[in-house]
């Protein structure tokens, strides 16, 4: 009589085990799934054209860099624009090349792709000042009103995470590249947590790191078998062609998020899930490709649709 | 005008932008074959560009980031 049951129970058993993604840690998530709760920007509207980096304040309004018109945009929390500021230019508050954003309490941390430095702007998105930087910023995180971190694009010194104040003075530095790692391959995004450590995700190689705020690492993962990124000589230098990671973030509850890129099994959709520690909890995939991932405090994750021409906010859920 | 178009209109602009984002100037000289991805082609005209107007490191650095960016948010194939 329990015999048979015993029997299904375990085949459902193998079952599950065998359809759940690779799962592994003492705090293994079961499955999420993403239920959409905001939309911003539509074929049928010019909300949005093509944006390209996204942050929340800690009132909920949401503030997004689009690349077609060269603006600086808020939305309320209904979705609704707020206000915008910006023209195509050189010039305070301009842009030729928007590209990262991020906030703090009271203010924006804005990029211009070739421009070295950071511009500052006021919730009321008031042009404020610009924050010097040495060279070009591949990445960029706001760690305080008076206080951003970048990833510096340079070839005479490659892979450096810098500290800088609001006046560009460097306070600290986190050398994260091997030696002789090739061209590119420093090319990061990178997020910090409420205790100053930083979480690396590698766009060419099939790292994820995790540095003390003193510049030591504390642990590196493979997510992708160790592939490896096909190259290609261009000029006289030999670069990757194929994107590994495209994207890091923490949603404020323990887990890494991150956002896989050309040779994941979905490109630009599949999201990896760690714990604080790097073991790989379980993956799911984006309702459509996107370039980042962005959690604001209450732990809703925004990300790209339509090509950039529009944000989607997401509650996550963990089952 | 059909506000639909409107946005459906700046999507092939897009990749020109990213053309014309790092790879201003003269056109490339097709020193090696960049296998024809967009950034690739971006890139390679881009190294041509900073050889002709003699710009430096700090024009090759510019190449690299474009091609970074264009790599993390454009490339159709990523």
């Amino acid at each position: 009589m329990n015999g048979p049951r015993w029997m299904i129970w375990t085949a459902l058993l193998a079952v599950s085990l065998g359809a759940a993604p690779p799962v592994s840690g003492k705090d293994a998530v079961l499955r999420i799934t993403l239920k959409e709760v905001l939309s911003i920007g539509a074929l049928d509207d010019e909300a949005l054209f093509q944006w390209t980096g996204v942050a929340v304040d800690p009132d909920g309004f949401i503030y997004v860099l689009d690349a077609m018109d060269y603006t600086l945009k808020k939305f309320d929390l209904r979705g609704a624009l707020v206000k915008k500021t910006g023209r195509r230019g050189q010039g305070p508050g301009e842009f030729m090349l928007p590209r990262l954003l991020d906030a703090s309490p009271n203010f924006l941390f804005a990029t211009d792709q070739n421009v070295a430095g950071v511009y500052v702007f006021d919730r009321e998105l008031n042009f404020k000042k610009k924050i010097p930087c040495p060279t070009l910023i591949a990445h960029l995180k706001a760690l305080g009103d008076d206080q951003v971190a970048v990833a510096v694009m340079s070839f005479q010194e490659p892979g450096r995470i810098l500290v800088l104040n609001g006046e560009g003075k460097v306070l600290s530095e986190i050398a994260y590249l091997d030696k002789d790692a090739g061209v590119l391959m420093d090319s990061i995004s990178f997020i910090p947590d409420a205790e100053g450590r930083f979480y690396l995700a590698y766009l060419f190689q099939d790292r994820i790191e995790k540095w003390s705020p003193d510049g030591k690492r504390l642990w590196s993962r493979n997510l992708l078998g160790g592939k490896k990124a096909e190259t290609k000589k261009i000029s006289s230098f030999t670069l990757p062609g194929e994107t590994c990671f495209k994207d890091i973030a923490l949603d404020g509850r323990g887990h890494v998020f991150v956002l896989g890129g050309h040779l994941s099994k979905a490109p630009s959709r599949t999201v990896f899930v760690l714990n604080t520690e790097g073991e790989l909890l379980t993956t799911f995939t984006l309702p459509d490709t996107s370039h980042c991932l962005y959690f604001d405090r209450d732990h809703s994750l925004y990300a790209r649709a339509n090509d950039g021409i529009t944000l989607k906010k997401y509650r996550v859920l963990f089952e | 005008m059909d506000r639909a178009m409107t946005n459906r209109a700046y999507q092939p602009v897009v990749f020109l932008l990213v053309f014309l984002s790092f790879a201003v100037g003269l056109p490339g000289f097709g020193t090696d074959d960049p296998s024809g991805g967009v950034c690739e082609r971006a890139l390679s005209d881009c190294f041509d560009d900073i050889m002709t107007q003699a710009t430096g490191p700090f024009g090759a650095v510019i190449c690299i980031v474009g091609y970074t960016f264009c790599k993390k948010y454009i490339d159709p194939s990523n």
